[in-house]
């Protein structure tokens, strides 16, 4: 069984010192990402602004269902994410791991999901330099709204799979006894990643979901 | 890292919140309120990213560097947004071609 | 070698070794490929940007010898769009960039701020990394036939029309600006938590406060530049029309979000210069700098007010007139807190005890250089005049002087005050200060020049140019060659000095700062005990009552 306490790395002073390190770094990560994103968000934003009708009627071609669900699925991840800290930080380690395993699940299921999604805009022949037509009068408006939903929603995918990586190697820790009540830093600075990701997915879900007027 | 100062209930009631303001945010949409539509759902989408970060991510418990951190993230995509947008929207406000 | 003028104490031939360096404390190419002590690393970054800066170098040579004559007779001109455009993606993004921040940086913050290390050591040797990646990548574009966007990648040419390696490059850059992000963010979360007992905020050197700055643009602009290539490349590889006109796209807004990013680069570029300035200006007049606190607010001001300004860079490209006051409004207003700091470098010289080693050479340099590159951005800042001098060699001299009479002469300034501490051995002084000399001479005789023919009117980017103009272009190419003997020198003494120069003592310029408390070179972990601090930075004053007292 390894022992949390030999965590201590060689540059801190002390476990405080290395936990508010580790928390500052994941929040400063999660601003260069903010950054990342909002480029892409303020390039949909312009085009919006000059082609509201086209992307109105992107809008109208998304998954409404599909993508409700998955926001759905995604802020359960979150509960099961929070509630798996909240374990660990009253050391019931078994609980922690089920929760974690249950939020990397839940975040598969949000990939199937969207896979299906990916696999319907294609046979729907709407995918931006792999197979495109729209018989619309805003055919290169729409086009444009596909290719900020695919970049978008795949760099969110991506983001997602890497946290899904991250929370399964966590539970892994877990169930050979690396954390306890005082020392589950790791499982707290991915909870933020998870959160945040979670975030990101908010905003995509409103702009490209629900505008349309159905 | 602090205490559980967040209990397991108020995280179920957090997430209760988060999908109800999910399907007022999809009733709404259904609904053709011209730009307002965009704007309530930004709203919306904002309340939910707070109860995502105050709540779920308990920010609020952390040290004023870290609000700091999470300010300026914002305070920065809003730069980015606000300047661009200063070129686009006042476009062709003179009459002059190109300016 | 001591003589009279020099104050450098040189310790006997033979030391006595107590505590192995970070140098020798472990061997074998694997200690050092796979070290997470930010010392090597800085070692690291050094030889990589220095190879960097050779490649980038000889594009520019190659390009001042084409510009020996009107007619465009040394090579084609797709051939010049290649060469400008890898010598501006290297000594940008492959130089510059990096330089100070990841080689002194990487050195002296942990040493500065009394911590064993940065807080994330792995993450650091990480960048190191993924910048070589990024590099070889970019130069296996060069090597496969070039890219001629310009290192600007305008659309739609880079994403639609340019038949060259752009998507090589174009990712490339995208990794290389992680690498940046990385740095960034170990130097932001080391500054704020890994300070020693007594290091407060407004106790800590000019250097770090000026990384610091450094790092907080570094990590809110860059991830821009990164989206920004990644939709470069996809647009390139996928055909979708993102920036395309004939798809409904604006490539203006490409140039939106490469100059969000691009124009505070150049901020990341100057700011550790200038932190590296207060220390030579400080230890050189042994004076404490004057208006400290002013100093820090300026490097704030000056990282905060860089993100306002980008659309400078667009004046002419079809943006509103009315964006374009705001933007030429915020250009002058960022001009005001580098102002302030070469009034007080200024200031801190004035009654100041003056010694002109090699690093106060560059210092001054730097300073009459930085100057006039500054006052020539107030030229451009005006719409008016932008109208006239936009995309001609006015603004390449203009940035040059910042660049290369700025920031490149700062890193050699500091590369040389610090060599003792890096290396534990002196380097030749009397050569180095010719050195010095010489690329003074060399850098104003390349770039002068280039001021009045852009004013004439010689357009940037041009291998071919009316045969008026040619008396101009020789000077020009002529310093270019002095400025490139010139670099040539350091690149040779400063390796011979690592096994032949003297020994230099813990401390050779008597200088306050805690990375001088420990030994040259210093151990593993900086400290055997961890200092505790109890002084202001630049404490000479206290250093002479201590000295006086015995």
């Amino acid at each position: 069984m390894a022992s949390p306490a030999r965590a201590l790395r060689e540059q801190f002073r002390d476990p405080q010192q290395q936990r508010d390190t580790a928390t500052m770094g994941m929040f400063t990560f999660m601003a260069t990402e903010v950054m990342f994103f909002g480029g892409l968000f303020v390039a949909f934003a312009v085009y919006r602004m000059y082609y509201t009708a086209g992307f109105m009627e992107g809008s109208r071609e998304m998954e409404l269902l599909i993508g409700s669900i998955n926001t759905a699925v995604l802020f359960t991840s979150c509960l099961t994410m929070s509630l798996a800290i909240h374990a660990i930080s009253i050391g019931k380690q078994a609980r922690c791991y089920w929760l974690l395993i249950l939020t990397a699940v839940i975040g598969l299921l949000f990939l199937a999901l969207k896979f299906l999604e990916y696999f319907l805009h294609y046979a729907d022949h709407k995918v931006p330099g792999i197979w495109f037509d729209s018989s619309s009068p805003h055919a290169h408006a729409v086009q444009l709204f596909f290719f900020f939903y695919f970049a978008l929603t795949g760099l969110h995918a991506i983001h997602l799979s890497i946290g899904i990586g991250l929370v399964t190697v966590l539970a892994f820790r877990t169930a050979i006894g690396r954390f306890n009540a005082e020392y589950h830093t790791p499982v707290a600075i991915v909870g933020l990643y998870w959160h945040f990701v979670d975030i990101i997915w908010t905003f995509l879900y409103v702009i490209f979901y629900l505008p349309g007027f159905r | 890292m602090k205490e559980p100062d967040i209990s397991i209930k108020q995280y179920v009631l957090a997430y209760v919140a988060l999908l109800v303001l999910m399907l007022i945010n999809v009733g709404i949409a259904f609904m053709n309120l011209g730009w307002v539509n965009m704007f309530i759902a930004l709203v919306i989408g904002v309340m939910q990213v707070a109860i995502l970060v105050f709540v779920l991510m308990q920010a609020y418990l952390e040290k004023t560097v870290i609000h700091i951190v999470m300010g300026a993230a914002v305070l920065w995509f809003l730069i980015l947004v606000t300047l661009t947008f200063a070129d686009y929207i006042t476009r062709n406000w003179l009459p002059i071609a190109g300016k | 070698m001591a003589t009279k003028e020099e104050p450098i104490q040189t310790v006997a031939r033979v030391r006595v070794v107590e505590t192995p360096s970070y140098l020798t404390a472990e061997r074998g190419i694997l200690s050092w490929v796979l070290t997470t002590d930010h010392k090597r690393i800085c070692m690291l970054y050094m030889f990589s940007i220095t190879c960097f800066f050779v490649i980038g170098g000889i594009a520019a040579l190659i390009m001042r010898l084409e510009l020996l004559t009107p007619a465009g007779d040394l090579v084609q001109p797709e051939t010049y769009n290649k060469l400008f455009t890898a010598h501006g993606i290297i000594m940008v993004w492959f130089f510059l960039i990096p330089s100070i921040p990841t080689t002194l940086g990487n050195f002296l913050i942990p040493q500065m701020i009394g911590a064993k290390d940065v807080a994330f050591p792995k993450i650091n040797l990480g960048s190191w990394y993924v910048f070589m990646i990024g590099g070889l990548l970019a130069l296996y574009a060069m090597a496969r036939g070039g890219v001629d966007t310009g290192w600007t990648f305008y659309t739609p040419f880079s994403t639609t029309y340019s038949t060259t390696y752009v998507e090589a490059a174009a990712i490339g850059v995208f990794i290389v600006g992680f690498s940046s992000i990385m740095t960034g963010l170990n130097f932001i979360v080391t500054i704020h938590k890994m300070r020693a007992p007594g290091m407060r905020w407004f106790r800590l050197p000019l250097f770090v406060w000026a990384n610091y700055a450094t790092s907080v643009v570094m990590v809110l602009a860059t991830p821009v530049l990164a989206i920004t290539m990644l939709m470069v490349a996809v647009e390139r590889v996928f055909g979708v029309g993102i920036f395309d006109p004939k798809l409904g796209g604006d490539p203006i807004l490409f140039q939106h979000l490469f100059w969000f990013y691009s124009h505070p680069a150049v901020y990341i570029m100057i700011l550790p210069s200038m932190g590296v300035i207060s220390e030579l200006i400080a230890a050189f007049s042994r004076r404490r700098v004057f208006g400290y606190s002013f100093m820090v607010y300026s490097l704030a001001g000056i990282a905060v007010v860089s993100f306002l300004v980008w659309g400078h860079h667009m004046f002419t490209a079809g943006i509103s007139v009315y964006s374009a006051l705001v933007f030429s409004l915020f250009s002058y207003l960022v001009a005001v807190p580098s102002a302030i700091k070469v009034f007080n470098w200024t200031a801190t010289l004035y009654k100041g005890s003056i010694s002109l080693q090699t690093p106060m050479l560059y210092a001054l340099g730097f300073i009459g250089l930085f100057m006039i590159g500054g006052m020539t951005g107030l030229f451009v800042a005006a719409l008016g005049l932008d109208v006239h001098l936009t995309d001609t060699y006015f603004v390449i001299a203009h940035f040059h002087y910042i660049m290369v009479g700025g920031a490149v002469m700062a890193y050699m300034g500091g590369l040389h005050y610090w060599w003792p501490k890096l290396s534990g051995r002196m380097y030749p002084e009397r050569l180095a200060k010719v050195s010095a000399l010489t690329i003074f001479f060399g850098f104003n005789l390349t770039f002068f020049p280039q001021f009045v023919l852009g004013w004439l009117g010689m357009p940037r980017r041009y291998p071919v140019y009316p045969p008026d103009w040619q008396f101009l272009n020789i000077l020009s190419t002529a310093g270019a060659t002095v400025l490139g003997l010139g670099y040539l020198l350091p690149l040779l003494y400063l390796p011979w000095s690592w096994k032949h120069g003297p020994f230099a003592g813990n401390n050779p310029w008597r200088s306050t700062g805690l990375e001088w408390k420990n030994a040259s070179p210093p151990p593993k972990y900086n400290f055997e005990v961890t200092p505790i601090v109890t002084h202001k930075a630049y404490d000479y004053e206290g250093m002479k009552e201590e000295l006086r007292l015995g």
